[in-house]
């Protein structure tokens, strides 16, 4: 398992590699035999002890930070659902990290949902194929059993430390003006 | 005339000034599809790929030109923008006769909007193949005379 | 379905159709779907064959579909659109002037073929780069052609080796080339076939020689 140092709010540049003992891995960047011939290279320190310490202050913060969370994303999926109401959530509505909501807007694609969003403000990411460098859309919508119709319309809003219930105010607020006007362009909601 | 492009042709995300401004302002979108009698339509790509465009000409019978091309389209922001474009390109100056609308590469629409990614390219290749489809529709019900 | 192995990676499917073979006009493409591989649009892939030909498109193993089509055997069956597209001159008399890199040659092929039966007579001048001299598909179809009708020639550009044969040059092809070689034949129509950046690059450059918009025709192939 690997864990990604900026992630957990730590320094970029550092992960941290949990590895079963006795598994031989061949290492991607040879040279030294720093870091038991997995990763030549000096370590940083600077960057380790970062880390740790990131490591420590989310550990001592997790089970708080969760609640907190499950409760944003709870909110913003039911306001979400209230305000456009054809949207359809992707994936569980309880059983799901406590820092993400998954959405699927139908007629609509996700690259542009994106760009007016980023035009507003709001950052989030899409599964749609436009997006992709292979132009396909997630195949984890598709192994969800979504139609790649709809995989193309979606769009991953995660929440994090420094999200506030004003913010997700904001991104609900300019969301379903984003939406209709979409909508209006679409050639799917034309009669032809 | 053509901003210079801000896009990085093949990797790069960033968008040009002028795809933005058709992206956000888009020109020539028919909002009431059902009360417009069009003397051509195409329509072109499938939901399920993520592309659709569909396109509405009127030409003018006394000089062969197109006077309206109006459209809705499905997609990304290239795709998007690349139809607005198009249509701006049809009917600018008076309007393209058919037979000059029938010349319109993706090159021509891409170098109009400033560039655009290369994994993009394909909007635009949808976007002249709508336009061919509706002046194919358009032909077929109005034969030409020589 | 039959398989020929053409120049380096590059596979001509030849193929018997159900329904019967379809009509087409030289420069058209067929919409190939391979639905396992998770593409629903399906691929273009333009026809290489010449309607008195059994149907055939000739395919570079790039991508994960290329490589798929490339490694059918004989028997094998896909679903195909019929043929569609509009890189064609509309045209009987113009001078077809066609400019390809690599698998661009695929329309080129039916069109020149077509072309010399229908109208031996008009000009048809074909500007064909490759990286090597074992890259060039098609090659001996080419040389005929050349050979035995004086309306086509055929300039060979090589851009990736040293020794060439006679009659070819080395490097890119350039817009200036293309145009001084062209000269005044008579009403010169361009089409311009191979990748996106080949294809941008020509069209660019033909224009800013002087070419009018409505004398060039692109056809660009994504790598599948």
């Amino acid at each position: 398992m690997t864990l990604n140092g900026s992630k957990i709010y730590g320094p970029k540049g550092v992960g941290l590699l949990y590895k079963k003992n006795g598994i031989k891995i061949e290492p991607l960047i040879m040279g030294g035999e720093q870091e038991g011939g997995l990763r030549a290279g000096t370590e940083s320190v600077p960057l380790i002890v970062g880390c740790a310490e990131a490591l420590r202050l989310a550990e001592a913060s997790r089970e708080e930070e969760a609640s907190r969370l499950t409760g944003l994303r709870d909110y913003f999926i039911e306001r979400l659902r209230e305000k456009i109401p054809e949207a359809q959530l992707n994936g569980h509505a309880q059983m799901r990290l406590p820092n993400n909501a998954h959405f699927s807007f139908p007629h609509i694609e996700g690259e542009s949902i994106l760009l007016m969003l980023d035009h507003a403000g709001v950052e989030a990411s899409t599964g749609s194929a436009c997006s992709a460098r292979d132009l396909r859309p997630s195949h984890v919508l598709l192994a969800l059993g979504q139609d790649a119709e709809l995989a193309h319309g979606s769009i991953r809003f995660s929440f994090g430390r420094y999200t506030t219930k004003e913010e997700l105010d904001y991104c609900l607020s300019v969301l379903p003006a984003i939406v209709k006007r979409l909508n209006e362009l679409s050639a799917l909601t034309a009669t032809i | 005339m053509n901003e210079k492009p801000k896009t990085c042709d093949g990797a790069g995300w960033l968008y040009s000034d002028t795809v933005k401004d058709h992206f956000f302002n888009p020109r020539n979108i028919l909002l009431d599809e059902k009360n417009y009698v069009a003397d051509g339509v195409g329509v072109v790509g499938s939901p399920a790929c993520g592309d659709m465009m569909a396109l509405w000409i009127r030409v003018d019978k006394e000089n062969g030109r197109i006077a309206e091309c109006k459209w809705r389209t499905f997609g990304c922001a290239s795709a998007i923008a690349s139809t607005s474009m198009l249509s701006l390109m049809a009917t600018e100056n008076g309007g393209m006769t058919l037979a000059r609308a029938k010349k319109v590469t993706p090159e021509a629409i891409i170098d109009r909007l400033g560039g655009l990614p290369d994994r993009k390219y394909h909007c635009s290749v949808l976007g002249h193949q709508a336009l061919r489809e509706a002046i194919q529709d358009y032909e077929s019900h109005h034969a030409s005379n020589g | 379905m039959k398989t020929v192995r053409e120049a380096l990676g590059t596979t001509t499917l030849e193929l018997s159709c159900a329904d019967g073979a379809p009509a087409y006009i030289p420069g058209q493409f067929i919409t190939v779907y391979l639905p396992e591989l998770g593409t629903p649009e399906g691929k273009a892939y333009s026809i290489s064959s010449a309607p008195f030909e059994p149907l055939a498109i000739t395919v570079s193993a790039r991508g994960e579909f290329s490589r798929r089509l490339c490694s059918l055997n004989p028997g094998d069956t896909f679903t195909a659109s019929v043929p569609s597209g509009y890189f064609y001159s509309e045209s009987k008399t113009s001078t077809l002037v066609m400019i390809a890199a690599g698998i661009g040659i695929a329309p080129f092929r039916d069109v020149m073929l077509d072309s010399v039966k229908q109208n031996p007579a008009r000009r048809l001048i074909l500007f064909y780069s490759n990286r090597t001299m074992a890259d060039i598909v098609f090659n001996k179809t080419l040389e005929e052609l050349a050979a035995a009708n004086p309306a086509v020639e055929v300039h060979r550009f090589i851009t990736r080796e040293e020794a060439l044969s006679p009659g070819v040059s080395g490097g890119r092809i350039s817009a200036e080339a293309v145009v001084r070689t062209v000269g005044d034949a008579p009403d010169p129509e361009f089409f311009i076939c191979g990748s996106i950046s080949f294809v941008r690059d020509l069209w660019r450059g033909l224009r800013s020689v002087g070419v009018g918009e409505d004398r060039l025709y692109t056809e660009a192939f994504f790598s599948h």
